[in-house]
């Protein structure tokens, strides 16, 4: 997984590309993780159109991150999911948990 | 009266002739005796006449009438037949309904599901067991970055030992140097000798600690690194099956509900052609009841005809047939021109039993004289 941030005018955009595995948990917590247990207004936008393939680690990690960003008051974007992730994002009915942007 | 006039064949005339006048008195004169006989050839004439044409309404009126009971009889019959042909295509549709109807649910216990039902249903089912997989799996990532944490800290007490076991090296060199150094100072140096000996059996120990401490950790660590890796074959599933079995039951429901469409459109298309044969049905039925009219014009044309022959028996009766005469005679003549014009076998025998015997036969015609059609 890698993980690239970009300061926009609605805080942080962290774009996630490569595959969203357990192996990435180490990262995904010192960086997502860290980008979404930060005070703000804004929520915190995951630009996923980079990433090719998630499994149920990843998709827990995620959940973590939006109990993490609840607690500071803040939602999470998930943006650009395409493939077997936009797929499994619909099954798992993230909709309902997430804001999902095209 | 048009019936006397189809059966008079008096030799080309076209009215019978009129009930001859008082006949004059007999007497020695030839001509008048032969314009006596003559009128009394007529008066046998039409006698016999008469009494054909009242023999033939007798059979007319015998013959529509059987016709009519015959009528009647089939068209009540093909009336029934009709209703039953109804029913049957109601009850046809009926079960054809009922049968697209099972085809379309499941019974499971005392419940009746649709199909569509049960891929909802099934589709309920495969989202609980996605929403499982992730609660765990994020329960599991809870659990891996909590053991994340341990190892952390543990990795810190570990480094903390590393501290403990340098300062102890040094304490050992140190009571080291202060034995020597008692050792010099001879007996004034016995007591720091002995203060150096106890540093050193604490280093000793502090070292013995220390070991074992790294050695605690290093199994604790050993014990962590499995939690973890067993943390994250918990937490991770490959959703690929989900995925499949997610593509297969919306395939499912689509094609249920294409079916669904086409059996409602087959249903309506049956609907339609069981109005459409029951309204015919009705239809022709009600064309049957045209019966009703024809028993009637049939009854008044044989009211006619009985009137015809009481009439023609009353004029018969007014006007006796001259002394002499056999009575009751029919007229051979007329009678085979009128049997002549029966082509139909069976009806030609029951008019010659009328015509030739005054009454209905009461035998059956033998079969050379059916007409097969």
């Amino acid at each position: 997984m890698q993980v690239k941030l970009t300061p926009g005018l609605g805080g942080v955009e962290v774009a996630v590309s490569g595959t969203l595995t357990f192996d990435a948990h180490a990262a995904f917590r010192q960086v997502v993780m860290a980008q979404v247990d930060q005070p703000g207004a804004q929520p915190v936008l995951l630009d996923l159109a980079g990433l090719d393939y998630i499994d149920s680690a990843g998709l827990g990690m995620l959940l973590l991150a939006r109990e993490a960003a609840e607690k500071r008051g803040r939602g999470i974007i998930l943006r650009g999911a395409r493939g077997q992730v936009a797929r499994i994002l619909t099954v798992s009915k993230f909709n309902q948990l997430f804001t999902i942007q095209p | 009266m048009p019936g006397l006039m189809r059966l008079s064949f008096s030799s080309g005339r076209a009215t019978p002739p009129p009930p001859p006048a008082a006949l004059p008195p007999p007497g020695p004169d030839p001509e008048a005796e032969e314009a006596r006989r003559q009128a009394e050839a007529v008066l046998a004439r039409w006698h016999r006449l008469g009494e054909t044409q009242r023999r033939a309404f007798q059979a007319i009126c015998a013959e529509i009438a059987d016709t009519n009971h015959e009528v009647e009889d089939n068209v009540s019959g093909l009336i029934q037949a009709f209703q039953r042909l109804s029913d049957s295509a109601q009850a046809q549709t009926n079960r054809l309904e009922r049968t697209l109807r099972l085809v379309d649910t499941l019974e499971a216990g005392d419940q009746v599901i649709s199909l569509d039902e049960l891929v909802r249903l099934m589709e309920g089912a495969l989202g609980g067991v996605v929403e499982r997989v992730l609660d765990m799996s994020k329960q599991a990532m809870v659990m891996v970055y909590a053991l994340d944490d341990v190892a952390a800290h543990l990795g810190r007490a570990e480094h903390c030992v590393g501290d403990i076991e340098r300062i102890n090296r040094m304490t050992t060199m140190l009571a080291f140097n202060a034995r020597i150094e008692a050792a010099r100072a001879g007996a004034a140096g016995q007591g720091f000798a002995v203060v150096a000996n106890e540093v050193r059996d604490l280093a000793i120990s502090t070292g013995s600690m220390a070991e074992t401490m790294r050695t605690e950790i290093a199994a604790i660590g050993r014990v962590l690194e499995g939690s973890r890796h067993r943390m994250a074959e918990v937490a991770t599933v490959d959703m690929s099956a989900s995925l499949d079995t997610k593509a297969t039951l919306d395939a499912m429901l689509e094609g249920l509900q294409r079916r669904r469409a086409e059996v409602a459109a087959l249903m309506q298309d049956m609907t339609s052609s069981g109005t459409a044969i029951t309204d015919d049905i009705a239809a022709f039925a009600a064309r049957m009841q045209f019966t009703e009219g024809t028993r009637n014009r049939l009854r008044t044309v044989i009211a006619a005809a009985e009137a015809l022959s009481a009439a023609t028996a009353a004029a018969m009766a007014a006007h006796p047939p001259p002394p002499g005469t056999e009575a009751a005679r029919t007229d051979a003549d007329c009678v085979a021109r009128v049997l002549e014009a029966c082509n139909q076998g069976d009806v030609r025998h029951r008019f010659a039993g009328w015509l030739e015997h005054g009454a209905a036969p009461t035998a059956a015609p033998a079969s050379s004289d059916i007409e097969l059609f």
